[in-house]
């Protein structure tokens, strides 16, 4: 799936002060293509994978992915294009807690009729990468490298033709992170999604081919 | 599937259902008990004077109490039966009649002739026929009271009757009157009626009589023809002992007068208004109660007072259900980061929308249930403290009297489904609606901006 970034700025604006994250980024993703976001934090990389998936707003500029313009999307057209087009992985999990790890992993599919095909999917899946025993746990039981490969499991279970991981290995440990970066590149490979990551980790962004720098406004 | 889901969130996020349920509860059990013991209370007070038949009861104000064997009660003065009639030719009135509320005393008239033993069977076979009704007492033992076996009797037995005299002819309005006497053993007095009476049943039970058997009512015998069982509530003009009211005029020996008089307006007719125009007719002692200051009567508050606590109330369930909705908006502010997550994993707004309809849904129907069983247990206390008794001067009785006339009011509290139905309707209402304007407020972020502020 193509991601076409024109002239993307964005500013944050509080009562007091303006905060200038980025401007005029010009980038096109490829189909199938690795490509990591790689800068210091608070550079704007949340930002952008934020703008990338439609949950947020660009000041200026277009995200338009296959050809269509996310700006000119509804909400609920946004919506439906984050649950079919887009897996998102957050820095921070963003796993609900009162949840099992496999009730959170079901909720983009929650409202699907396939629910269960998709789940045995997951199910398959969560076996390969080591976690199936750890499902029936809440996330607060789990460890961060587990809590990650549960938010992987969820952005994954509408098979996504877009992944944007979100520093996917932060805070993890070295053993942790060769095997998220692991499953990462295997779903790129497997289902052949587009994989965007925004990393400020050196060694992880190494590991992939093709790195987009940010930089600062000035 | 997302009712499965809202339930599991419920379930799973305890403490602030539970916290949301208790709001509700509580609020909607206040709601509820509030209403019930109103209701119940305005039933109950109303009742002695519907069961009247009456809109308006008029009375003077009493005299001191002076000594005969037959008198009015302590607080009531007569009222001349040209008043009645005055009252009677009124345009609003619809019917009155007058009765005359007496205490009678059943001691023998001192001098009287002793009974000897050889007349004793004769005159009681006379009395258990009823032959002797309206004869003057003037047999017993030297120092027995009148009674309608003619024995010694022991002091109990001296005290004092209430007696109510009543038109025979009196089809609506009344004490008790021929279309609204209920549970009657025996019959109902004819036109020609003089020394008949019919007794209440808790009386008679009492001194063992039955119709046909003769009492003693002022030195005079009265054949009992009816025995009728008032229930246990509290009447107007509430007596033991009923009798045509030109009898009791008679043995009272006051002239033609009767101590209340009960009146109905014709349909449409403006209480306020006839309650006036009473006021000028009649002397400056007149007591007017009206049905709609019946409460006042009874609990002693003023109309001032009442609204008062009406406004209270009223003011308490509007915080109450202010709760509800603080803690539902609350409760759904509080999640917005889960909002901000659903929608940005795919969620549309109309779905995130249902769940929250459904969530509270779910609690503001519980909290209601809940809050229904609390308010209808609460209202069960709240009964306690209620005032509970019909003023004397409605319904007096002798401060020595053995047999206390019925002077309780029954207040019960009723099951209303419709008043159950509504607080289970409102909490759920207020709850989603609450629910929805919050969660509306939500969806306008961006899921960057909801999420945000996990």
């Amino acid at each position: 799936m193509l991601i076409k970034l024109e002239n993307l700025s964005k500013t944050f604006k509080t009562k007091s002060k303006e905060i200038k994250v980025f401007r005029n980024i010009n980038l096109e993703i490829k189909d199938r293509e690795m490509l990591v976001i790689f800068g210091p934090s608070g550079i704007g990389k949340t930002t952008l994978l934020n703008l990338i998936g439609g949950m947020d707003n660009p000041t200026s500029g277009k995200v338009i992915i296959n050809g269509v313009d996310l700006s000119t999307l509804k909400s609920d057209e946004l919506a439906e294009f984050r649950k079919e087009k887009i897996g998102f992985i957050f820095q921070i999990f963003n796993l609900l807690s009162n949840l099992k790890a496999k009730d959170n992993i079901a909720l983009p599919a929650l409202l699907d009729k396939d629910l269960d095909k998709k789940m045995s999917e997951i199910y398959e899946f969560a076996s390969q990468i080591g976690m199936k025993e750890r499902l029936d746990h809440k996330p607060q039981e789990l460890s961060s490298g587990e809590q990650q490969r549960v938010a992987i499991l969820r952005a994954i279970i509408n098979s996504p033709s877009i992944i944007l991981a979100d520093e996917p290995t932060a805070d993890l440990d070295d053993a942790n992170t060769n095997k998220i970066i692991e499953i990462l590149k295997g779903l790129n490979q497997k289902y052949g999604s587009t994989l965007v990551i925004a990393t400020n980790d050196e060694r992880t962004a190494l590991n992939f081919p093709q790195r987009y720098v940010l930089k600062t406004w000035s | 599937m997302l009712i499965k889901f809202a339930v599991k969130n419920l379930l799973t996020r305890r403490r602030r259902s539970l916290t949301s349920l208790a709001g509700i509860s509580l609020s909607i059990a206040l709601f509820v008990s509030t209403l019930l013991i109103l209701k119940s209370a305005q039933v109950a007070f109303e009742k002695p004077i519907k069961d009247a038949g009456a809109d308006i009861v008029v009375q003077l104000q009493g005299e001191p109490c002076t000594w005969s064997i037959v008198k009015l009660p302590q607080n009531l003065n007569p009222i001349p039966l040209e008043n009645l009639d005055k009252l009677k030719s009124m345009d609003d009135v619809a019917s009155a009649e007058g009765s005359l509320i007496v205490w009678v005393f059943s001691a023998r008239p001192p001098g009287k002739i002793p009974l000897q033993k050889k007349e004793k069977n004769n005159i009681l076979s006379k009395i258990e026929s009823g032959e002797l009704a309206g004869k003057a007492c003037d047999y017993g033992e030297p120092g027995s009271f009148c009674d309608s076996k003619g024995d010694n009797q022991s002091l109990a037995d001296f005290s004092p009757i209430v007696v109510a005299g009543v038109n025979p002819e009196a089809k609506d309005v009344g004490p008790v009157t021929s279309n609204n006497i209920q549970n009657l053993e025996g019959k109902y007095f004819s036109k020609d009626d003089t020394f008949n009476t019919i007794l209440d049943k808790d009386f008679a039970r009492t001194k063992n009589l039955k119709p046909g058997d003769s009492i003693v009512l002022g030195w005079r015998y009265f054949r009992i023809i009816g025995i009728v069982d008032a229930g246990r509530d509290a009447k107007i003009a509430g007596a033991q002992a009923f009798i045509p009211l030109k009898t009791a005029i008679e043995i009272t020996e006051r002239g033609n007068i009767v101590d209340i008089i009960f009146l109905k307006l014709k349909s449409g007719a403006n209480l306020d208004l006839v309650k006036q125009k009473i006021k000028k007719m009649m002397p400056q002692n007149a007591t007017i109660t009206t049905s709609s200051d019946f409460l006042t009567a009874i609990s002693g508050l003023s109309s001032l007072t009442q609204n008062l606590m009406l406004a209270i109330f009223f003011i308490a369930i509007f915080f109450s259900l202010l709760f509800i909705i603080k803690t539902s908006f609350s409760s759904i502010l509080e999640r917005s980061g889960e909002i901000g997550i659903l929608k940005a994993i795919g969620w549309k707004d109309k779905n995130i929308n249902k769940l929250i309809f459904i969530e509270n849904s779910i609690l503001g129907a519980l909290g209601g249930m809940i809050g229904s069983i609390g308010g209808y247990a609460a209202s069960f206390i709240y009964k306690t403290n209620l005032p509970s008794a019909l003023p004397y001067y409605l319904n007096p009785y002798p401060p020595c009297s053995q047999h206390l006339v019925k002077n309780t009011l029954q207040v019960s509290i009723q099951f209303s489904a419709n008043i159950f139905l509504s607080a289970i309707l409102l909490a759920v209402a207020i709850q989603t609606l609450s629910g929805l304007f919050a969660s509306k407020k939500i969806l306008k972020l961006t899921p960057t901006d909801a999420a945000r502020q996990i």
